[in-house]
């Protein structure tokens, strides 16, 4: 399968600036893992904030999400791969660089992520279509 | 497996050989609607409207077979409840085509539709080949999971469709209608694919 078919192109974004706590809000109103971080000035760069960041950076810390800046525990810069990229190698990338989510990029804007869920359900999609392989 | 509960006449050969008919002539309309959805074209709308058509007859020599004592009785009603859902599935790809025919897709909505044909065109291709591993005698897990898994992306981008369908507009209450019963129908394919490779795995499974 394409990378284009498994792919999600809704993402969802907040500014750096925004605290955790909206971070929070957003993620689990639209029942997701991770939210795109739009840079709020020109010295920073996009990155990603996931579930993950804000439970060990913030919480786990006792720290008040609503005092924490989202920019503050990003990672970046984000890990792009190219659309016409196969499968099996983004599942490699996120292997090596042990990350859950890539995202894809056409000429240096983000078109889309890519999950975990997504590589397992393309490799589903996959054997099921060539059952003898 | 399908094969092992057969009485070894002619009868359940054809029969089985009408459904993959049956699924082969729903393949290559889908095939057709998803080039309609991308490229337009009067001719592939009737091209659809002729593969229904075949389909039919197709089904009704399924039936006609198995009414006359193909197969086991206890069999009999999971068979044709198979073939009724790969019917009412080439159905819907009829109407898409017409309502399609009747609207001009908005390139708000349009890209969503073009991926739904094209997710229905694969499940399709893999309830073919589940048909084949079911009558062969071989499990048909994978290709059960991979159809759920194609029908809850359709359902996820109908989800997106149906939040961005107010930006589309219409110019009277017909037009509307038409969109709402092109979506209705291009959805509802990946449901009635989904319940026939349920409806053929339980037939798999009664056999074990």
């Amino acid at each position: 399968m394409k990378l284009e078919e498994i792919m999600t192109r809704k993402l969802e974004a907040i500014t750096s600036d925004a605290s955790v706590y909206e971070a929070i809000e957003r993620m689990v109103d639209k029942r997701i893992r991770s939210l795109l971080v739009r840079a709020s000035h020109p010295a920073e760069l996009d990155g990603v904030v996931t579930a993950r960041d804000v439970v060990f950076k913030v919480l786990a810390k006792g720290l008040n999400p609503m005092k924490v800046r989202v920019g503050d525990i990003a990672c970046r810069p984000l890990r792009c791969v190219p659309k016409d990229e196969t499968v099996e190698n983004v599942a490699a990338l996120m292997a090596q660089a042990n990350v859950a989510r890539v995202f894809v990029c056409d000429e240096g804007t983000v078109v889309g992520l890519v999950a975990l869920m997504d590589i397992m359900q393309a490799a589903l999609i996959d054997r099921a279509r060539n059952p003898h392989a | 497996m399908l094969k092992k509960f057969m009485r070894g006449d002619r009868k359940e050969e054809a029969a089985l050989t009408a459904m993959h008919e049956h699924l082969d002539l729903l393949c290559a309309a889908g095939q057709t609607l998803t080039e309609l959805l991308s490229a337009g074209g009067k001719d592939l709308v009737d091209k659809i409207f002729d593969l229904e058509r075949e389909g039919d007859t197709a089904r009704r020599r399924v039936l006609s077979i198995i009414f006359e004592g193909a197969f086991l009785p206890y069999l009999r009603p999971n068979l044709c409840r198979f073939v009724e859902l790969v019917d009412e599935a080439f159905d819907t790809v009829e109407d898409t085509a017409r309502y399609f025919d009747l609207i001009a897709l908005h390139p708000t909505i349009a890209e969503e539709c073009r991926r739904i044909a094209s997710f229905n065109q694969q499940m399709c291709e893999i309830l073919i080949l589940a048909f084949e591993l079911a009558v062969r005698g071989e499990d048909i897990r994978e290709q059960v999971l991979a159809i759920r898994i194609l029908e809850k992306r359709v359902d996820d981008l109908k989800g997106d469709i149906y939040q961005k369908i107010h930006e589309v507009p219409v110019a009277d209450f017909w037009q509307g209608k038409f969109y709402a019963d092109f979506l209705h129908s291009l959805t509802a394919f990946s449901d009635l694919i989904e319940d026939a490779s349920d409806a053929l795995y339980v037939l798999t499974v009664s056999f074990r």
